[in-house]
């Protein structure tokens, strides 16, 4: 009985991982990291996480979970609370409706995905935020937002891999 | 029993199939609502964000304590081979500092002197306290910064922030072991300054660019680069005179202004309790005095 109930608790943890996992890396997005970049153009990492998690394991990293993540990631956000949420369900909405494109192909392939898609969740958000500021928010910043994320997909894809197939290949 | 067992049932997935079509339209239309009611500035949202915020930045404090304590040997390694210079560079300082003291002191006597001749009522003295950043946000969308502020009760909404070298924003949210800061170069931060030499005044607009902008100035301002901009003191929420950076740039648009200390460097702050009297307090006071 005792056997069982440590069982299905491993499960439920395993089961909890994506979103376990993505809200660390979205907290840790936000260390102070003392350099221009990380004050200017911090990766979008929680987009990222909702990118990779929904491609890989839908079942396990479903709407909830990207609302959670974006409730967490707008509390410690300074951008006024919705915004990083708004963003991250138009990832949702975009990965949902085109996974049957992404699913199984190789690594660069899901990099040029997320270089396709990252745009559309980012320029959202910049809408969404001119609009409540009523003044446009500087594009540049964003450009350099999303190179940067770019450039920290294979970090953060890879880190959701290993965690993908270590602890998630069993119950696939 | 069963019957009736069954048709509720039914009738329930037939809500939970209709609310799981509709979930993505809810939670957009959530997404906004949060949006609509940050902007309202209501204080129970605000009570409800502060706490949030003081959890979360527990969980960011002790998650990145690791990683803050590799950045930091990595960056004590670095600095073991410039300590020779910065000592000697150090002992420059403090006889320089000495000098400037004396005089200081000298000045601070004549001072009292003077204000006691006019009459002057002396404010009050400022009290601060030192708090450690424990999470950055920059980007397009925002610049903030999460300090630790260990529980003080002196710290509260709309206070100033400054860093050894000027100001670099304000308290915008406070709970009981953590303050979230918007930074001088947030869209959110508009501070009343002047150019130090000109005296001609300006608010000093952050457009969550590296470079805050200095508005609402003259054509004719004789504002120059290189200019040293201070707080103006205009509307008592910042007392005039802290420095906050240099003219780096001027054109049609307005005039750029460069913060003292680098923003994205930034390792403690102080946070300063000037006791200046709430401007709408005042008012209120007038009115009922009226």
């Amino acid at each position: 009985m005792k056997e069982e109930w440590r069982e299905i608790a491993v499960n439920r943890f395993c089961r909890s991982l994506p979103l376990l996992v993505s809200a660390v890396l979205v907290l840790f997005s936000f260390m102070p990291l003392k350099s221009e970049i990380a004050g200017n153009a911090r990766p979008a990492v929680g987009l990222m996480c909702v990118y990779f998690w929904l491609i890989y394991r839908p079942d396990l990293f479903n709407l909830l979970s990207v609302f959670l993540l974006g409730m967490a990631a707008d509390t410690v956000s300074a951008a006024p609370f919705g915004s990083g949420l708004a963003a991250m369900l138009v990832m949702y909405l975009l990965v949902t409706n085109l996974v049957k494109y992404l699913n199984g192909k190789i690594f660069v392939v899901l990099w040029i995905g997320a270089a396709a898609l990252l745009p559309v969740c980012l320029l959202t958000r910049w809408l969404v935020l001119s609009i409540y500021y009523q003044q446009f928010l500087p594009l540049s910043l964003l450009f350099f937002t999303y190179l940067t994320s770019l450039a920290f997909y294979p970090v953060i894809g890879g880190f959701n891999a290993l965690v993908l197939n270590n602890f998630l290949q069993d119950d696939q | 029993m069963v019957k009736r067992r069954r048709e509720i049932f039914l009738q329930f997935s037939q809500i939970r199939g209709t609310i799981k079509k509709f979930a993505i339209v809810l939670a957009f239309m959530v997404a906004f609502v949060f949006m609509l009611l940050n902007k309202s500035e209501n204080i129970l949202i605000e009570k409800t964000s502060t706490t949030a915020n003081e959890i979360v930045s527990s969980a960011v404090d002790v998650l990145v304590m690791p990683a803050t304590a590799l950045v930091k040997g990595y960056e004590y390694l670095r600095s073991l081979r410039k300590i020779d210079m910065e000592n000697r560079a150090l002992r420059e300082e403090n006889r320089r500092l000495t000098i400037a003291n004396a005089k200081s002191r000298a000045l601070e006597i004549e001072n009292r002197l003077l204000a006691r001749m006019l009459n002057y009522t002396v404010p009050p003295e400022a009290s601060f306290i030192t708090a450690k950043v424990v999470a950055e946000e920059g980007n397009a969308f925002a610049h903030a910064l999460t300090v630790y502020t260990g529980g003080s009760p002196n710290v509260r909404k709309g206070q100033v922030v400054i860093s050894d070298k000027g100001v670099i924003g304000r308290v915008e949210l406070s709970g009981r072991n953590y303050a979230k800061i918007f930074l001088i170069n947030d869209i959110n931060s508009k501070i009343p300054v002047m150019a130090e030499k000109s005296r001609v005044r300006g608010v000093l607009s952050g457009e969550n660019d590296p470079l805050p902008k200095m508005i609402f100035i003259p054509i004719d301002a004789g504002i120059e680069i290189g200019d040293r901009i201070v707080t103006s003191g205009i509307g008592g929420v910042f007392p005039s005179g802290l420095p906050v950076g240099e003219v780096i740039s001027i054109d049609k648009d307005g005039v750029r202004v460069r913060p003292f200390d680098n923003l994205n460097r930034l390792e403690y702050v102080q946070i300063v309790d000037y006791k200046l009297p709430d401007p709408a307090d005042e008012f209120a006071g007038g009115d009922i005095a009226q």
